[in-house]
């Protein structure tokens, strides 16, 4: 009876410090997502080639970030990065793997900050340009930027809902977010030679980046969501540390699996523990 | 087509100009080498290390005496921007040597207005030469992002510090946690140590005389492992540094030996490479 007592009590204080870890552990993960921040990368430079793409953090080898055979008019989803510093680096899709990667940029990648790291201008004068991205929206209203990446039209001005958004944005050039009343309206891009009409809706709450991209035969509008929502995370984030291409912030699942394990330990032990004065009083009849 | 002669001519017109004055300068009796107020010894060591150390794209600002020997130590006419008495400010260019002739020119201005900053100096009282980085929008917002990109530095070099694929000398690792290093050394240190381990052995400037606010260009990296494998890591790094281009390609990146490699970029130091933390 001793032992049996004994395996019992072992049980529920194990799964108690299964929970209590669980908990502790949850606590330690959300503060190592609160130095998170998020990269997006884009090929915005009509005629420089694909590249590979490469993020080395100054501090930690493992939180390297590589995309590979990023091509004009590419924006990769957004990726969970730890805060700290980062070189960035290119090199040209498919070159010989001797070929070293190209310093371009460095990063400094906040708390909760978000980023578009983009490759713009014409490729004899490429560039890597850190764009800011805004995540929350003043109450009621959406955000919305342009990035003028069309090599055939130099200047382009944007309406929006008839109303004349952004003037001539030269080439390789990004306007600042403009805040907008939420609608469903028409967006129109012209530059000297071509125009392009899209209808776009610009939900409260949401941010966009459009972009204004050389199609194959006029222009084409690419509108991406950069975050909808107050919660502060890009639209679209790559959840922490899964997914994506490389090593990142911890996931989360792993101390979730051991907070259900640790509740399904005190489940069966806190019923052997309720089961035993049943079964006592049993035999006591 | 008129205009693209006109544009020619005027290019050509003031190349021949600046020529013609440098020429001048180096053989004219009338500008000896006192009146410019510096020994020809000071004046070579200076001129010899603008040769060696600035940036090959930057344009220097010189008095005509200067000017004639930084171009017999190979500058082209292209880089130099002569100082005329008539010249309102070395604006323009890049650095500016303040030689004793330049310093009465431009009296409190060049260090308060246009140049603030001494990237290296040779000879001493009148003689004596200093290298001035030039402040293109003003002092104020020249000294404003020289503390920026310190804040910077030393933001980026704590983070160095912490990285498991990088070992660091003691005096090394005082210059990195005091943003004492250059940003370009520490962006391409970040690139090599996601490769393989780096160990930093020194930093060092060859900038005789410059201010304390400027960083050190230069790094030592020794071989780690035994023989072979030391050396095929080294030149691994080699072959890294050798493939960047401006502004992350340096002036001279060598192995000493099979033991260790060094790494140097030239003056001045950027300002703004690294984001703000």
């Amino acid at each position: 009876m001793k032992i049996m007592r004994f395996i019992r009590w072992t049980t529920f204080l194990m799964a108690a410090a299964a929970l209590l870890l669980g908990i502790t552990r949850v606590a330690s993960a959300s503060t190592t997502s609160s130095g998170t921040g998020w990269v997006r990368l884009a090929h915005l430079s009509p005629n420089t080639p694909a590249v590979d793409v490469y993020l080395y953090s100054f501090g930690d080898p493992s939180a390297e970030l590589v995309l590979h055979h990023v091509g004009y008019g590419t924006v990769s989803p957004y990726e969970a990065l730890a805060a700290g510093e980062y070189t960035v680096a290119m090199r040209a899709a498919g070159a010989a793997a001797s070929t070293k990667p190209v310093l371009s940029a460095s990063l400094t990648v906040a708390p909760g900050g978000a980023y578009t790291v983009a490759g713009l201008g014409p490729e004899s004068g490429l560039r890597l340009e850190v764009l800011q991205d805004q995540l929350t929206d003043p109450p009621g209203k959406a955000q919305v930027r342009f990035i003028q990446a069309s090599l055939q039209q130099h200047e382009v001005t944007v309406t929006w809902d008839g109303k004349p958004t952004v003037t001539n944005l030269a080439f390789g050039s990004v306007s600042s977010y403009q805040v907008v009343s939420p609608a469903t309206a028409t967006l129109h891009a012209a530059g000297e030679s071509e125009s392009v009409n899209s209808t776009i809706t610009l939900a409260a709450g949401t941010v966009h980046t459009v972009v204004i991209l050389d199609g194959s035969k006029a222009l084409v509008l690419d509108n991406l969501l950069d975050a909808a929502g107050s919660d502060g995370v890009p639209a679209g984030a790559a959840a922490t540390g899964l997914g994506g291409t490389a090593p990142r912030v911890p996931s989360p699942l792993p101390w979730l699996y051991l907070i259900a394990a640790g509740l399904l330990l005190t489940m069966v032990g806190g019923l052997g523990v309720r089961l035993v004065p049943r079964q006592r009083g049993r035999h006591a009849r | 087509m008129a205009v693209v002669l006109a544009l020619i001519a005027i290019v050509a017109l003031g190349a021949g100009v600046t020529g013609v004055i440098i020429g001048r300068a180096a053989r004219s009796p009338s500008v000896p080498a006192a009146a410019a107020g510096a020994p020809a010894a000071t004046r070579g060591e200076a001129a010899s290390w603008i040769a060696g150390q600035v940036a090959a794209s930057a344009i220097v600002a010189c008095d005509p005496a200067m000017c004639a020997a930084l171009h017999a130590d190979g500058l082209p006419a292209t880089r130099l921007l002569v100082l005329g008495t008539a010249t309102a400010d070395p604006l323009g260019s890049d650095v500016v040597v303040a030689t004793l002739a330049v310093r009465n020119q431009f009296g409190t201005r060049l260090q308060s207005v246009y140049a603030p900053v001494v990237i290296a100096s040779f000879g001493t009282g009148t003689g004596r030469i200093d290298i001035r980085a030039i402040a293109p929008d003003g002092t104020a917002a020249y000294q404003a992002a020289v503390a920026a990109d310190r804040r910077s530095r030393i933001s980026a070099g704590s983070q160095l510090l912490r990285n498991p694929r990088i070992i660091v000398a003691a005096d090394a690792r005082n210059a990195l946690s005091a943003g004492d290093v250059d940003p370009r050394l520490l962006m391409m240190l970040a690139a090599l140590a996601n490769e393989q381990q780096v160990r930093i052995t020194a930093f060092g400037d060859p900038s005789p005389g410059a201010s304390p606010v400027v960083p050190l260009r230069s790094v030592e990296i020794a071989a780690l492992g035994p023989g072979a494998e030391a050396e095929a890591s080294l030149r691994s790094m080699l072959s890294f540094i050798d493939a960047q281009r401006q502004p992350f390609q340096p002036l001279r990146a060598v192995l000493v030996g099979s033991s260790a490699l060094t790494v140097e970029y030239a003056a001045p130091s950027p300002l703004g490479l690294l984001g703000s933390p």
